[in-house]
């Protein structure tokens, strides 16, 4: 772990709902700037691509809501901003379905708006496909940050990647690092 | 040749992503601050400022997503 905001505080007891809010908003107030700077980033990164001009600060927003509605509820195991960017995940993906059912009821004939089966959704499917690129776009110039970043995006693990693309450790873990980096300096800006 | 699924593919991604990020050593954090021109402590204080607002107007909720997303649109379609 590398900061002791990821530990739940334990001056309120757990169990309830009220309780659960109060643990999210006394953890939320009493992140380090570095954590604050890391949710930041997570934030924008959950956004990318979003439609109808939602940014980061909207997703973020949605998020600390949530948590502290108690519509989700943390997980006493899990690191507030591994559960906070678990939400923003769900809100987006939540986003984009609602964009598509939004979609089929508008073409729809008015008859059979009752009946409405969301179609495959060419928006949400080209929307990613450019996200990709964007992404893919930050490491350009680094052939072994392409390939970590297809082995993630297929679902592989640090040893699958490795293997497939027969890659030390070390150059391993030397290009995370880079792509952490470039990860970080766009989630600043 | 599999079948391309870019948004599931991009979900895959963005989450071993922000695990990077939860990752992240401070030092980087403080080092890439220093280099982008972007204080830490001023992204810090606009992040507790928006993180407070938030948690401060619980009894008088933010408004929901949906609402936020209806007056955009009502925003473009009025210019």
């Amino acid at each position: 772990m590398q900061s002791a905001e990821r530990n739940r505080p334990h001056f309120i007891p757990a169990g309830t709902a009220d309780a659960v809010a109060g643990d999210v908003g006394r953890a939320l107030r009493t992140l380090s700037d570095t954590d604050l700077v890391r949710l930041k980033a997570l934030a924008r990164l959950w956004s990318r691509g979003l439609p109808g001009g939602l940014g980061w600060a909207d997703v973020l927003n949605e998020a600390i809501v949530r948590s502290l509605g108690g519509s989700r509820r943390w997980p006493p195991d899990v690191p507030l901003l591994a559960f906070l960017s678990g939400v923003m995940r769900s809100i987006r993906d939540e986003h984009w379905r609602r964009a598509r059912r939004d979609h089929a009821l508008l073409v729809a004939a008015p008859a059979a708006r009752g009946s409405i089966i969301a179609p495959d959704d060419p928006e949400r499917v080209l929307a990613a496909a450019q996200a990709l690129g964007a992404i893919n776009g930050l490491f350009a110039d680094d052939p072994a940050a392409l390939k970590i970043l297809a082995g993630l995006a297929e679902g592989m693990t640090a040893n699958d990647i490795r293997l497939h693309y027969d890659m030390s450790e070390r150059d391993y873990d030397s290009t995370r690092k880079r792509m952490r980096r470039a990860l970080l300096r766009r989630g600043l800006a | 040749m599999r079948n391309w699924q870019p948004d599931i593919d991009l979900d895959r991604l963005l989450a071993a992503l922000g695990e990077e990020i939860i990752d992240a050593p401070g030092e980087d954090i403080r080092t890439l601050c220093g280099q982008v021109g972007s204080p830490l402590s001023g992204i810090a204080r606009d992040m507790r400022a928006r993180i407070a607002a938030v948690v401060d107007c619980e009894t008088e909720p933010a408004p929901a997503f949906g609402d936020i997303i209806f007056r955009r649109e009502l925003s473009v379609r009025s210019h």
